[in-house]
């Protein structure tokens, strides 16, 4: 009995030793990876294109830790992704990211997807000294509230994103222009953005117009925007009321010499046929548009580790996909160069680095503030052989078409 | 025989009021504790907010059976108000704050016409009300509203203060609520729920009486916007003014039970908790759990758990308020 009693404490003793060791050796092995925590809408109006920047980050953590991991001052440590869902909730997203700091104690915070979450989640990051990596949040506001450790790495200031198409206009001698847009941040910061700079390439904007989310007839703005005699038209808009627009366009024979939709040459746009034919577009995903990068790998590199990663994936990579890989690829160059993750290191590394790098979406370049100011995206015009890119000149793969054919002779 | 029934009626109603009493402290307590203890605090910020927006409903649903689902109009008004004072005007948060309490008060006091229309017809012209309201945001000058895109508080924001402004808050709230129960204007406002024409037969000031439960349910709902606002710092009229708050409000005291005290607070901390539970679980199915578990809980306790315990077993009604 005393043997037998003796052997069981023994044997407890060295099962208690090997799970002390054990759970020492994995909590060091968690001490080296680099946690990264982000919230993914998982519901709502912003799931799909929050999903997708998903995909985009992961394929960037795989791609570092088959590396063997980012270089933090000599070591090589992985990335570990913790994502939680913030169901498209701007009120849920100061807990969220507060669980990902206090609950997870992540390292590295990267953004929601779109300007109306990040504004959130910055004041939450901020208020806790963690660095945020923003990667879809275009609104020039969130870069004005004196927060010290948030960088955009991809996503251009919404004040800039109507600069491509508004710079193609004044290339090609514009004279008059008509905008639409909807009332949310990222249309009306976009066409704001276009107003100001195509003024000041003495384009005369002779309508700017918003209208309320859920409209549904576009007509009488069409109809409005073609006896302004525009040459230009203009409708700022998400995905879904753009692809509506072209086809009340065609309905109504509203013919415009160059009509400019954000959307028109993603996927799912381009499904709608004819109505998308002579569009004028932008985007930063394309076949035709490679960077000459010098961190992260290149457009077709992504796309195949897409391919790759996500086989059963209904969507292919998208902009918002290559956002926030380019974002991920920008980060490992901050650490690289910062030599460490405290969040006043990684802020002087960015600022360090801005300039210096090209990723798959383009050159990175950024204020003391954090706002990205490159990252442009290139004009695309959806032609009879298909997507073509009309401007920048550097980067252009045809000549665009204007005026375009009209309905009757298409 | 019927001293001894008063006696012990007095006496549950000491019970039930140091139990109740006694929960406020230990609420007061452990809150007050979580800035100093680092918790989370957007957790229990969340939590003490939906207790108060449940509570402030329960006073205009509970007690008088009226039904405001543009209930949101006054947490959006307050946002508003509090965001404007304190990133435009740059007033003190401590002025901004009950100003956002006195903005939800004063459109209540312009929408109180409406509360002699009874059942669905008030619910709905309330609910145009927090659409008209978030349409006024939209459409008002950029420069003070910020459009679309809202306003952001930036500096401003200061969480800890926000945290302690809502358990203030929140207290407020659950000790007019306990005043209400055993106040004259309560005691009216239960009338002219069960019965509204025999209520004003026996000289009970109708109107008057729902609008001053009109007025305080706006008054927190107000101050809960505002302080949100502080705390979060970023709002724009599409999530200030949102139907979901509302939605949410309803169901989290419909679960509880309306017309008790006890009810609002109960149905909240159970739906917050289990919500938080299967959000960490379930990252993809959580939405999908909430609403079954939601649809659940109304089928089968249509009154609510504070409700249904007391009609299954009457003699809790003594110790629960």
């Amino acid at each position: 009995m005393k043997l037998m009693l003796n052997r069981l404490i023994g044997m407890t003793g060295a099962l208690a030793v090997v799970a002390a060791t054990l759970w020492i050796a994995h909590a060091e092995a968690r001490a080296q990876d680099i946690t990264i925590g982000m919230t993914v809408s998982s519901s709502g109006r912003f799931a799909l294109a929050a999903q997708s920047g998903e995909r985009g980050l992961k394929i960037w953590i795989d791609d570092v830790n088959r590396r063997g991991g980012v270089d933090v001052g000599g070591t090589k440590r992985k990335i570990k992704l913790v994502a939680l869902d913030d169901r498209s909730d701007k009120t849920m997203v100061p807990r969220v990211y507060e669980t990902l700091i206090k609950d997870e104690k992540v390292d590295i915070l990267f953004g929601p997807f779109g300007s109306t979450l990040t504004g959130a989640a910055a004041n939450t990051t901020e208020n806790f000294s963690k660095f945020l990596v923003i990667w879809s949040a275009s609104s020039d506001n969130i870069y004005e509230q004196g927060h010290k450790y948030v960088v955009s790495a991809t996503q251009i200031a919404a004040s800039r994103l109507g600069k491509p198409g508004a710079d193609f206009m004044g290339s090609i001698d514009v004279k008059k222009l008509a905008i639409i847009y909807l009332d949310e941040p990222f249309p009306a910061g976009t066409a704001k953005g276009v107003k100001k700079r195509a003024e000041e390439l003495g384009v005369e904007v002779v309508m700017f117009e918003k209208f309320s989310k859920g409209t549904k007839d576009f007509s009488v703005m069409i109809q409005k925007a073609l006896a302004t005699g525009a040459e230009v038209f203009y409708p700022a808009s998400y995905e879904g009321d753009q692809m509506n627009i072209a086809r009340q366009m065609r309905e109504l024979d509203a013919n415009f010499p160059i009509t400019y939709m954000f959307y028109g040459s993603q996927p799912q746009f381009l499904d709608i046929g004819e109505d998308a034919k002579y569009l004028f577009s932008q985007t930063l995903l394309h076949e035709k548009v490679n960077w000459d990068v010098n961190a992260g790998l290149n457009r077709a590199q992504m796309v195949a580790r897409y391919k790759e990663m996500f086989p059963d994936v209904a969507y292919a990579p998208d902009f918002q996909t290559a956002l926030a890989y380019g974002a991920g690829a920008v980060l490992e160059e901050i650490i690289k160069k910062a030599g460490a993750i405290e969040p006043a290191k990684l802020k002087q590394a960015a600022i360090d680095l801005s300039g210096k790098l090209t990723v798959m979406t383009g050159p990175y370049e950024i204020l003391p503030t954090g706002k990205q100011i490159q990252m442009e995206f290139v004009v695309m015009q959806n032609q009879k052989q298909g997507l073509e890119v009309v401007y920048p000149p550097s980067v252009a793969t045809a000549k665009a078409i204007y005026p375009v054919p009209t309905y009757d002779k298409r | 025989m019927s001293s001894l029934t008063s006696m012990d009626e007095a006496k549950a109603s000491r019970i039930r009021h140091t139990l109740w009493f006694g929960l406020i402290g230990v609420v007061v307590l452990w809150f007050g504790s979580i800035p100093i203890l680092d918790g989370n605090q957007s957790l229990y910020f969340s939590l003490m907010l939906w207790v108060t927006m449940a509570t402030s409903f329960n006073i205009i649903a509970g007690f008088t059976g009226y039904m405001p689902f543009g209930f949101v109009a006054f947490y959006g008004m307050g946002t508003y108000t509090a965001a404007i004072l304190v990133s435009i005007v740059k007033v003190s948060p401590y002025i901004a704050i009950p100003a956002s309490g006195l903005a939800g008060v004063l459109i209540a006091l312009l929408f109180a016409p409406t509360l002699r229309l009874g059942g669905i017809y008030f619910a709905i012209v309330s609910l145009s009300l927090a659409v008209i309201l978030q349409r006024i945001m939209g459409l008002a000058p950029e420069d003070i509203t910020g459009g679309s895109g809202g306003l952001n508080l930036g500096q401003h924001t200061v969480r800890e203060q926000g945290f302690y402004a809502m358990l203030i808050v929140l207290v407020a709230a659950l000790a007019t609520v306990t005043w209400l129960t055993r106040s004259r204007l309560g005691k009216a406002l239960r009338a002219i729920r069960d019965d509204a024409q025999a209520a004003d037969a026996m000289g009970i000031n109708v109107q008057r009486s729902r609008l001053y439960a009109w007025l305080l349910s706006a008054l927190f709902a107000s101050l809960c916007g505002g302080i949100q606002a502080w705390f979060t710092g970023a709002l724009d009229p599409v999530t200030a003014f949102d139907v979901l708050i509302t939605a949410k409000t309803v169901i989290y005291a419909m679960a509880g039970g309306l017309g008790t005290v006890t009810g609002p607070v109960i149905g909240t901390v159970i739906l917050v908790w289990v919500d938080e539970l299967i959000w960490r679980q379930f990252p993809v199915l959580n939405s999908f759990l909430l609403g079954l578990i939601i649809a659940l809980l109304i089928l089968f306790m249509p009154r609510g758990i504070i409700g249904t315990l007391m009609q299954k077993y009457p003699r809790c009604r003594r110790l629960i308020m």
